[in-house]
């Protein structure tokens, strides 16, 4: 072990991190090597003023507002899960009604090509053949054309 | 049945609630320390205490009571320190100082019996040593802080910042170095003082 290595070790060592051989070959060195004994020495200082710096007393209501905290969590938790599944609730029927308003477009459309491929005259003709047929509603054709299009 | 169910469950929410009041008490000075040292003042020091316990609540379920409360504490702590530096975007980059080497100076094994002048020393030492740990990134302070303020093993130092044993030994090392480079710079004769009361 050169001093470099030894060196980059040093605080670990001093924490008493190493073991086995790399142990043994750090004593070793700093048994040889004054500059790397000073070097562990100048860090030991250091380790020691760090463990010895005062820590200061937290301010006096700060346990009070902790608790009071972990009570104003603990009552607003419930309302949470209310608001979130409202929110889900909310969601769910939102993407049910699109994707209702999606198979209708695209059972509109389906009949209207097919239709449009049977007539060939070019112009769109809605088949008003289902339960609203003939009815005198001119737009009810949607309803039709989805649930009864594609037969 | 219903009832019984709903109301046993209330009481395991009710004695959670106690168990965290209790360990609110046993650990908020401790808890307090570690954030003042890893913020540098005491208003930012409460807000991130405030901010850990109420994580910890949050997610006390994930608990795991067998382990020191306060290791699972400083976990959640020094990623809400991160989180606050990140949002106020006050990451430090200041690049990492050369170990310098005094060479000529030697000193005893440090006495347990702290001295009336290594105390008055501490006590000057405190101010630029707080803002050394400030100068460094939040990454090294917190490594230094956990092994050497709060006394913990790499091994622990590692699980609470999620990261290798190898890099702690690294941060720990490269962050004591630039602390007392800094020492050296700002505070020199306070700090030789120190080193020769020891």
């Amino acid at each position: 072990m050169n001093c470099k290595s030894v060196q980059s070790r040093l605080s670990a060592y001093l924490d008493r991190e190493l073991g086995g051989d790399e142990l043994l070959q750090m004593r070793a060195h700093m048994s040889v090597c004054r500059e790397c004994r000073c070097e562990a020495e100048g860090l030991r200082v250091l380790k020691s003023l760090l463990g010895g710096i005062h820590c200061p007393e937290p301010p006096e209501d700060l346990q009070q507002k902790l608790t009071a905290n972990m009570l104003r969590q603990r009552y607003e938790e419930p309302r949470k899960i209310v608001r979130v599944s409202a929110l889900m609730f909310a969601g769910v029927t939102a993407c049910s009604m699109l994707a209702t308003l999606l198979v209708l477009n695209y059972g509109v459309s389906r009949h209207l090509s097919q239709t449009a491929a049977r007539g060939g005259n070019g112009q769109s003709q809605i088949a008003i053949d289902g339960p609203f047929g003939g009815d005198g509603f001119g737009n009810a054709p949607i309803l039709s054309a989805a649930n009864f299009g594609p037969r | 049945m219903l009832f019984s169910a709903t109301k046993e469950r209330t009481t395991t929410v009710g004695d959670r609630a106690l168990l965290f009041e209790s360990l609110i008490q046993d650990s908020y000075k401790q808890a307090y320390g570690l954030a003042y040292r890893l913020t540098g003042n005491v208003a930012e020091a409460e807000d991130l205490v405030q901010e850990s316990f109420v994580r910890a609540y949050r997610f006390f379920h994930r608990y795991d009571e067998t382990l020191p409360f306060t290791s699972w504490l400083y976990r959640i702590m020094t990623n809400a320190h991160i989180d606050m530096v990140r949002r106020r975007g006050r990451i430090k980059t200041t690049s990492l100082e050369a170990s310098g080497t005094d060479g000529a100076t030697t000193w005893d094994l440090p006495d347990s019996e702290a001295s009336p002048d290594r105390q008055m020393l501490l006590n000057a030492l405190d101010e630029p040593v707080q803002k050394a740990l400030t100068s460094m990134t939040a990454e090294f302070r917190t490594a230094v802080l956990l092994a050497d303020v709060e006394g913990l093993a790499y091994e622990e130092v590692a699980e609470i910042m999620r990261t290798s044993v190898g890099t702690v030994r690294s941060r720990i090392h490269r962050g004591r170095k630039q602390i007392r480079n800094y020492l050296l710079k700002h505070a020199p004769q306070t700090y030789r003082s120190f080193s020769d009361e020891l």
